[in-house]
């Protein structure tokens, strides 16, 4: 039998910047040998706790255990097996070669230094003529992918990625998307991916966290609807979609308008009318841990939610990518944040 | 108009004819200068770096320090440097005084402040996401350190230049604590000033020239290699 083994343990984290609290975390196991994806609105905390995760930073208050050793007692040998990809990387200003080679250097570890510079390149989707490039004659994608080179070079234990496919075109995203796999394929690497894309991150991870406003919301499954809202004649809020459907929130008179809605994918039940349901598109499908379980995202309006069906019905109502179907959110058991 | 011309004309005779005072006195100017700015640079950049990189108690107050020190006149770290070298001095017993160390010495408390506040202000301009990039690899303090002086190159190249540039042309050091001593510790700056005193106004301006052809080389050096990184 397979036995988990916890990589990382955080209890009671606290951040502050400038007195201001960014991260409230009692508790948080990460896996190892595992994807692990968080997601959350821009300032959720997400690169703060990678910052921490990486020792780049300490937490202001609370423990980070890593393998069961605390942070503080960490050598710093240790600490060089956990790389982090942050989000907009520093290339240095030098050439290419120097720039995948740099964390090699600093290791001291410069055998074969060419030949793996080269095949690091390889892995990115880069050609050997990139070696001599300047910093300053690379594209945002090409220098993303260099960054990354840089860090797949190291074959390290642990791979943060800060939203690493962020402000890159589709054929450099792709292309770091089957970088890191291989590198998880190959060395093993426990990896931690912060994306906005839920569907590459549904798909990859074994495990997703969600942050917002610096604490964990809920691991799993959920879906979050954002403001702005509107107010009904009776006084609950209404989330109106960009394509015009509108979705009444009930008990909702007390909320504020700038509010942001969680609800769980147990909550959102497809293929079914009512008559505060809301027609929306299924973008994918995909298997869950549950056998029989499958996990459906759809849009509505181009805000992208999801929800468990089973594989039956899927099956039986021959839903695919594609299809529209009727959305009924059980907005009772909405969570106001 | 004429003036000039001749003193043009004078300086290429002195460099031509092999002038041994004026030879010495480029010689010792480039040697003194090139050694204050060496040791300026070993010791301010360092300083520079944490006064520009690490935030603590006081650094406002250090800042404008170093700041106020930039305009010390010459003339006066002579005059601070004459009473410690001088035989009563604090520094006396070490014979210092009127030796090409003393100039040292004096030039590099100009060069100094000039090199910590540039590499602060260049450190502090650095873009704030190397210091996540370096440490991110793995990188310790002193490689971070490193690493951070060298992507903040262009600008200490500058901060060398400036520096470079007010040690070689400053008077005041070299003559109150080099003595201007023909062969020994005089400068062409101090030859200059010794050339215009006699009346001498064609060789003063002939040694000008010369000053500047040697900032001219030193700075050309300096852009050729910036033009190598960069390209």
């Amino acid at each position: 039998m397979d036995t988990v083994k916890s990589l990382y343990e955080l209890k009671n984290i606290e951040h502050y910047h400038n007195e201001k609290r960014v991260l409230n975390i009692d508790k948080l196991i990460l896996e190892q040998s595992k994807i692990t994806g968080f997601f959350g609105p821009n300032g959720s905390g997400k690169s703060t706790l990678f910052s921490i995760l990486s020792f780049v930073s300490k937490p202001t208050f609370g423990t980070v255990l890593f393998n069961g050793v605390d942070s503080k007692k960490l050598e710093h040998k240790v600490k060089q097996d956990i790389v982090i990809l942050p989000q907009n990387p520093y290339l240095l200003k030098r050439s290419v070669f120097d720039n995948v080679a740099y964390g090699l250097s600093l290791r001291n570890d410069i055998k074969n230094l060419n030949e793996r510079v080269s095949q690091a390149l390889k892995q990115v989707g880069l050609e050997d003529s990139f070696q001599n490039r300047k910093w300053s004659q690379l594209s945002g994608g090409e220098a993303q992918r260099v960054a990354l080179a840089a860090r797949l070079i190291l074959k390290p234990k642990v791979l943060i990625l800060d939203e690493p496919t962020s402000g890159v075109d589709t054929n450099s995203a792709q292309l770091i998307k089957e970088a890191i796999f291989l590198a998880k394929q190959k060395w093993d690497t426990t990896l931690f991916i912060s994306s906005h894309d839920h569907n590459w991150l549904n798909h990859t991870c074994d495990k997703k966290v969600a942050l917002f406003q610096g604490k964990l919301v809920q691991s799993g499954s959920i879906n979050l609807i954002f403001a702005p809202w509107k107010k009904a004649s009776n006084g609950n809020l209404i989330k109106e979609f960009l394509c015009g459907q509108k979705l009444i929130f009930e008990n909702s008179t007390s909320k504020k308008r700038d509010s942001i809605v969680m609800i769980g994918s147990d909550d959102i039940y497809l293929n079914k009318k009512s008559s505060n349901s809301v027609k929306a598109v299924i973008t994918s499908i995909f298997k869950e841990n549950c056998a029989n379980q499958m996990l459906v995202e759809f849009v509505i309006g181009g805000i992208t939610l999801n929800a468990k069906l089973s594989k039956n019905i899927i099956e039986e109502k021959r839903l695919l990518p594609g299809s529209e179907v009727d959305v009924t959110i059980d907005t009772s058991k909405a969570c106001w944040i | 108009m004429n003036l000039f011309t001749d003193g043009f004309n004078e300086a290429i005779q002195l460099l031509v004819s092999g002038n041994d005072s004026v030879y010495s006195a480029i010689a010792v100017t480039i040697t003194v200068s090139s050694w204050s700015l060496f040791i300026s640079l070993i010791i301010g950049l360092p300083l520079g770096f944490l006064l520009g990189y690490y935030n603590f108690p006081g650094k406002t107050v250090v800042r404008t320090i170093v700041d106020t020190l930039l305009a010390l006149p010459t003339v006066v770290i002579g005059l601070i440097a004459y009473t410690m070298l001088s035989r009563s001095g604090v520094f006396g017993e070490f014979g210092l005084l009127f030796t090409q160390k003393s100039i040292i010495i004096g030039q590099v408390v100009l060069g100094l402040p000039i090199i910590i506040a540039l590499t602060a202000t260049q450190v502090e301009a650095v873009d704030k996401r190397l210091y996540l990039s370096l440490k991110g690899l793995g990188a310790n303090s002193r490689q971070i350190l490193l690493s951070t002086l060298i992507e903040a190159r262009f600008g200490l190249m500058t901060a060398a230049m400036t520096a470079y540039g007010r040690i070689v042309t400053e008077i005041g050091i070299s003559m109150m604590v080099g003595g201007n001593i023909k062969y020994h510790t005089r400068t062409v700056t101090t030859a200059i000033a010794l050339e215009t005193g006699k009346g001498e106004f064609i060789t003063g301006i002939a040694l000008g020239l010369v000053l500047f052809c040697v900032a001219l080389m030193v700075n050309i050096a300096l852009s050729m290699l910036k033009r190598k990184w960069t390209q």
